[in-house]
């Protein structure tokens, strides 16, 4: 329930619908209308234009599946689920809008990387704000059957560049470790995260902490990845994982992946992700308030200072020393990787239909609906409990591996 | 008597054979929980029994809780369960009534331990659908607000600025703080002193606390200390249709003005039939009146009135959705005032009206519309054509307004004179209240 957000996934969100919600309603919601969530409830959506109840919005979701429990001769509670608008550059379903021909951008910005048709952008994201701190311009040639998802991806690690797409349908970027898309810099990194002690501060958003979970977890790790050709015969090894374990007689612990196809262009670097993808998980999950998600003082995507010797984050170099609440802790800034929260009282929740621009423009306001008067909310009261909301948070080593 | 005045939210009663069970735990969801019991007895059984309601309306609220006798107690909790019992052993059914209750609470702790954090949302109010008459204040011009409650403190937006204003209630001072940053501003109250200046609901003579009330359509009033809205009643006792306004000018409430609704912008609604509460918090209350649309024939439409008042806001944020074919509406004065159209910095249009000259209490009053609208000068009134209503899925029309007041007219404050109060409704903020450790 709630929606869950995952730095440059789709995620998924499941909104319950009150089981008095008239039909009308439940039945205009077509297969991939959108959902919009405003932190405050806006009233009536015919009061607005579309650009102010996206811009206001916190969260913007794809229609994926309608469910209507059944239960005899009595109301079942309906549920719409779908997923975050990343979803629009390439779903996890293995299915978009493939590119279809040849792409060659030579010696480009990225600006130009980050436009419909002619670069990575399908015609469902618009480009946003593109800052271009220090940008690295860049050559590269896409093939007809690339997914936009994966040709952003490939081509953000090139170029370190970092990007999100936001509820209006655009996408932000800048160069990764400088704020733009996510809240990155020291100075404005202004959410911490506290064992104990929470509360407001003059200079920082104390997030309230109920359980604090710190995981190490190395199912995944390998040690290398090999690659064999038909025959079964090896071809191509992986460098070693830049750690090292050892097994019970202190010998190096072999954990090898097997690969029997492999990219023809860059067979090493391919090989070598696959080891930088499955290093061992150190992670930390927060629960906490929903407000802190919900409201967007955090986002998905931002940084947050943690101040927890107990975590275990081992990251000493990245530490500060922010002064909260008299004290001046030890904190190591950490990039929010997941989150969870619900629906709650006194948010806004409209049906944003997906129609023909032929017939409709698609800045037309009325087609909105509110459904806030339908939704079953996760939480009745203006009070959330905790176990609801929850970020996972990942060491810095952990954060650049993910985010290429 | 008074030693043992309790109350719980917006209500509070002597309360009798009160005992008190507290408990702390280190878990997880909270730390310290209280539980007070004892009976409910009001002045009167009527009084008794909308304690009694008005207790279980506010379940899942966060509520100031002071008692007289213990100040120790006096904090904000998040009201977890209420029971009311009546039992005819305990006389309950007789006058003055005697519940025998008990609340679980859990605290938050005092204004020493809390604070309040304003989550807001500000928008602009959409224009036009053609752009021809659009009112071209965009959101640096709007004046989004705030109040916080009578006798706040320690408000904050950080490093952004703002203007600080304040107002006269008919509760005491309250600051009004405009040209608000898009920012959640935190401030501190004392519990006592939290419901000051809060909007109420009254209905049948009791302040409500939640969305439970029977359906009487004129026995109701909507009020914030700055505005009072009650509905006007025919010679019958029965909805006329109208509401009226009155606006607290710093010593008295004015003569009320009534205002009216036209279909076809000629023939006023007689009646409304059904009341009910959107919202119900201190920070702001909604309520929307309900009609049957009768036309002649008898058709199948209805209408529906949403008034939204706000804690500090002299103008009442209203729309009105007319479920039918699409005709032209009028909102206006029932009985005439010369007015001139407002048109304050920033816009490019007219957008609303105020009277000429200050009424008979020395008030001026005021009506806007975000919406392309032809203002009716003589009588006061702005019409809204068919064509400039912005129509919804179900083809609904939805059209704005908002009726407020200039308290003492001519010599009204910057931030209370009409262009200001127009700048105040075009920027509209909404609220969410949570409390947090200080």
């Amino acid at each position: 329930m709630g929606v869950t957000e995952i730095y440059q996934q789709q995620g998924e969100f499941t909104l319950p619908l009150s089981p008095n919600c008239p039909d009308q309603v439940l039945h205009s919601i077509k297969p991939f209308d959108h959902i919009v969530v405003t932190p405050e409830r806006l009233r009536h959506p015919q009061r607005w234009d579309d650009a102010t109840l996206l811009a206001k919005a916190r969260y913007t979701g794809v229609v994926l599946q309608r469910e209507y429990p059944p239960r005899a001769f009595g109301a079942g509670s309906p549920r719409i689920i779908g997923a975050g608008l990343v979803w629009h550059l390439g779903s996890d379903e293995d299915s978009g809008p493939l590119f279809n021909n040849e792409r060659t951008l030579t010696n480009q910005g990225y600006a130009t990387y980050l436009t419909q048709t002619t670069g990575i952008l399908p015609l469902a994201i618009e480009p946003g704000v593109i800052s271009g701190t220090s940008q690295i311009n860049h050559t590269q040639t896409f093939d007809p059957d690339t997914m936009p998802l994966e040709a952003l991806k490939e081509y953000a690690k090139a170029v370190d560049l970092d990007w999100k797409i936001q509820p209006n349908f655009t996408i932000n970027a800048n160069r990764r470790f400088y704020d733009g898309a996510y809240i990155v810099n020291d100075e404005s990194v202004r959410v911490i995260a506290v064992r104990t002690g929470w509360g407001s501060d003059p200079a920082y958003v104390g997030m309230h902490t109920n359980e604090v979970l710190t995981r190490m977890d190395a199912r995944r790790w390998i040690s290398r990845a090999r690659l064999y050709d038909e025959d079964l015969a090896l071809i191509q090894s992986s460098d070693p994982a830049s750690v090292y374990y050892y097994d019970g007689f202190g010998n190096p612990l072999a954990r090898e992946s097997r690969h029997y196809s492999a990219p023809d262009d860059d067979t090493g670097t391919f090989l070598n992700n696959d080891v930088a993808d499955r290093g061992v998980l150190d992670e930390l999950e927060i629960d906490t308030e929903q407000w802190v998600l919900s409201r967007g003082n955090v986002s998905v995507g931002d940084y947050i200072w943690i101040a927890d010797p107990q975590a275990g984050f081992d990251d000493r170099h990245n530490f500060r020393f922010p002064r909260y609440r008299g004290r001046r802790l030890v904190a190591v800034k950490s990039r929010v990787m997941e989150g969870t929260w619900p629906f709650t009282r006194g948010m806004g929740v409209y049906h944003r239909p997906s129609v023909s621009n032929e017939l409709t423009p698609p800045d037309d306001v009325s087609v909105y609906r509110d459904l806030s008067p339908w939704v079953d909310w996760e939480f009745k009261s203006y009070r959330a409990l905790s176990s609801f909301t929850r970020l996972i948070v990942k060491t810095y080593e952990q954060q650049l591996e993910l985010s290429g | 008597m008074a030693d043992f005045q309790l109350r719980v939210g917006r209500v509070g009663w002597d309360a009798e054979k009160i005992r008190l069970g507290g408990s702390a735990a280190r878990s997880q969801e909270s730390e310290w929980q209280e539980s007070i019991s004892g009976s409910v007895i009001g002045a009167t059984f009527e009084e008794a029994k909308a304690i009694r309601s008005e207790l279980l309306a506010q379940v899942g609220k966060v509520v100031a809780v002071t008692w007289a006798f213990d100040p120790f107690l006096d904090a904000f909790y998040y009201l977890q369960g209420v029971s009311v019992e009546a039992s005819h052993r305990e006389v309950s059914l007789q006058d003055p009534g005697n519940f025998p209750f008990e609340l679980n609470l859990e605290r938050f702790g005092t204004s020493a331990e809390v604070e309040i954090e304003s989550l807001m949302t500000h928008a602009v109010l959409s224009d036009s659908l053609t752009g021809g008459d659009a009112h071209g204040i965009d959101s640096s011009e709007a004046q989004f607000g705030h109040s916080p409650s009578i006798g706040a403190l320690a408000y904050s937006i950080g490093v952004e600025t703002s203007t600080a204003h304040t107002r006269d209630t008919a509760d005491g001072i309250i600051p009004f703080i405009y040209y608000l940053p898009d920012i959640s501003p935190r401030w501190s109250v004392e519990p006592s002193g939290y419901l000051l200046g809060a909007v109420n609901f009254t209905h049948q003579g009791f302040i409500r606390a939640g969305h439970a009330i029977s359906n009487d359509v004129t026995t109701w009033q909507l009020s914030n200390g700055l505005l009072r809205i009650t509905p006007g009643v025919d010679g019958g006792g029965l909805s006329n249709g109208q509401i009226l306004f009155e606006v607290w000018d710093g010593t008295a409430w004015s003569t009320p003005t009534a205002f009216e609704i036209l279909y076809n912008a000629t023939t006023s609604i007689p009646r409304w039939h059904y009341i009910s509460i959107e919202r119900n918090t201190p920070e702001g209350i909604t309520i929307a009146l309900t009609r049957d649309a009768e036309e002649s024939p008898a058709t199948t439409h209805r209408h529906v009135l949403f008034i939204n008042l706000r804690r500090g806001y002299l103008i009442a944020d209203c729309y009105f959705v007319w479920v039918g074919p699409p005709v032209d509406w009028k909102v206006q004065l029932d009985s005439a005032q010369g007015s001139s159209t407002v048109t304050p910095t920033g816009a490019d249009n007219a957008v609303g009206i105020r009277a000429s000259a200050n009424d008979a209490s020395g008030d001026r009053f005021v009506m806007f519309s975000s919406r392309p609208h032809t203002a009716d000068i003589g009588q006061g009134g702005l019409t809204l054509d068919s064509g400039d209503i912005p129509v919804g899925p179900d083809g609904e029309q939805v059209w704005d307004f908002a009726i407020g007041y200039a308290p003492n007219g001519s010599g009204a404050a910057t931030g209370d004179n009409p262009d200001s109060l127009a700048l105040q409704y075009h920027g509209f903020s909404e609220e969410n209240v949570r409390i947090i450790k200080r």
